[in-house]
């Protein structure tokens, strides 16, 4: 019946996500996906309701993914199994849970607030930086820049060895962005998991005689209280260092381009920056950073006269959902404005982002201050290369030249 | 005089994270959508019903207290 193709890395398919699905979606929005092996969820209606059904669908990842492998193959894969499977993305219910109230309080738009002048002052250093030059490369000069600061300072680690831990979470990336253009994806996950297990460990040992409000703190106080062991507190950090910057920098970089792209919105957002909280819901339904998660059927599940068996995996494409006509109007146009907007850029049910309330302010400052000091940017070129990614949706490099606003 | 406690979910703005029914199980439900409403604005203390305001990652619940009629 249909006339979609299954290749979800085609660079087509890549650079312009939105479009691929939208003809999915049109054409047969609960689609079985041959070469990734699973179902493809296109429709707003449906990405909700399986979203907020943890009791049908689980997201545990790592258990889904032992049963398909051999015990030799496991065994390869022994450092990633034992980090990733205490990450609470992809856990079920009662660990999930006993986490996320753990660490929501951390998280909360009211803490975040907090945090706020903070990030002010990391863009405004930046932009000092940046702005005589009249030209960076967005990704790496200044989204990346943002969050990493950020999240390092929240989760109580010194900010010496940001490269290496960028590079250690690029090594982690490679094993589930589904990056299928790397052979060594294994061994490369493997390493970056192990170099950062070893480079968080003392520096939780030496936390646990200097106890504050940190997230480590917080971690080693619920240790003593019973039920998590140091493998666990060890791999929630990393999973918050993880999460907590690429998917931002993303944002900040999808972020920036769309403004660039439609023609006033630059000049919108500076004339107008109460605007902003609507902006950044916008560019997150728009062209958010995470193009898609993963669900597995607990048991066979019925939808609209689809069965999935018990054990199916199913892709369910936040982006596509972004963009569905029945519940946006104009999906494929920016207004900046939108109200209402119930996008599902940080997903929906359970598993909602944690880290929701923390990236709207870091993109609402960033996008703020940009186009409050510089006129609108001009990309340097228009070969710009997308990440080959399933999940994320990333830019390798964004070089632009600009002017500072007299 | 004691106010009368208002709670009130904006739909428009809630994803369904469960928080506030596992913080306030008294207070908040999911309805067949999914998304939080209120069976009992007195099921629990302000305290704990201004805590439960707080968490939500999408600011969607609002406490208020009214000064009755
Ligand atoms: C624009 C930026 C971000 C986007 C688009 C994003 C997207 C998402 C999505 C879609 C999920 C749900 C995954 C699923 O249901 O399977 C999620 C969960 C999560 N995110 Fe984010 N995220 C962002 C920023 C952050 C930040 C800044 C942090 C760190 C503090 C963070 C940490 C997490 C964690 C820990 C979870 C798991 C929550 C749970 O399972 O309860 N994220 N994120």
């Amino acid at each position: 019946m249909t006339i979609i193709h299954d290749d979800l890395m085609t660079p087509e398919v890549i650079n312009d996500p939105h479009t691929y699905y939208r003809a999915l979606r049109e054409a047969e929005p609960i689609h079985y996906n041959e070469k990734w092996g699973g179902w493809v969820l296109t429709n707003y209606d449906d990405v909700v309701q399986v979203l907020r059904d943890q009791y049908r669908f689980s997201s545990d990842r790592m258990g889904f993914l032992a049963r398909e492998l051999s015990e030799e193959q496991k065994g390869g894969y022994a450092p990633i199994f034992e980090v990733l499977s205490r990450w609470f993305v992809f856990a079920d219910p009662p660990f999930h849970t006993r986490l996320r109230l753990l660490l929501n309080p951390l998280f909360t738009p009211k803490i975040v607030g907090t945090f706020r002048p903070m990030v002010q002052e990391i863009v405004t250093g930046l932009l000092d930086t940046m702005e005589p030059r009249g030209r960076m490369e967005v990704v790496r000069d200044f989204a990346y820049q943002v969050p990493m600061s950020v999240i390092l300072a929240l989760i109580g680690m010194p900010d010496l060895d940001r490269e290496k831990i960028k590079h250690w979470s690029e090594q982690i990336g490679v094993f589930f962005f589904i990056r299928a253009d790397e052979p060594r994806r294994r061994e490369i996950a493997c390493e970056g998991v192990t170099s950062m297990v070893d480079y968080i460990r003392p520096l939780v040992e030496q936390r646990k005689n200097d106890l504050n409000d940190d997230i480590i703190s917080v971690l080693i106080r619920a240790q003593q209280e019973g039920g998590l062991d140091d493998m666990d507190v060890i791999s929630t950090i990393i999973l918050l260092i993880f999460g907590g910057h690429e998917t931002t920098m993303n944002l900040i970089t999808n972020g920036t381009l769309a403004l660039m792209r439609h023609p006033g919105a630059w000049e919108k957002l500076h004339d107008d920056p109460s605007i902003v909280e609507k902006a950044v819901e916008e560019l997150l339904r728009y062209d958010g950073s995470v193009k898609t998660t993963v669900r597995w059927a607990k048991e066979d599940v019925e939808l609209k006269g689809t069965t999935f068996k018990k054990g199916e995996r199913l892709l369910i494409a936040l982006s596509a959902a972004n963009r569905d006509p029945a519940q946006f109007s104009n999906p494929d146009s920016l207004d900046l404005t939108r109200d209402p907007n119930a996008h599902v850029a940080f997903a929906h049910g359970i598993h909602t982002c944690i880290g929701g309330p923390l990236a709207r302010m870091e993109a609402q400052e960033s996008l703020l201050a940009m186009t409050k000091r510089l006129t609108c940017p001009v990309l340097e070129t228009d070969d710009l290369h997308y990440v080959p990614s399933v999940i994320h949706r990333a830019l390798e490099k964004m070089p632009v030249t600009f002017k500072k606003r007299s | 005089m004691a106010g009368k406690v208002r709670v009130t979910v904006d739909h428009g703005k809630c994803v369904g994270t469960t928080i506030c029914v596992l913080t306030v199980p008294k207070v908040f439900a999911l309805d067949e959508r999914g998304q939080a409403i209120v069976i009992d604005p007195d099921g629990d203390t302000i305290d704990r019903l201004r805590y439960a305001e707080e968490q939500c990652p999408q600011s969607a619940i609002k406490i208020g207290i009214s000064d009755g009629e």
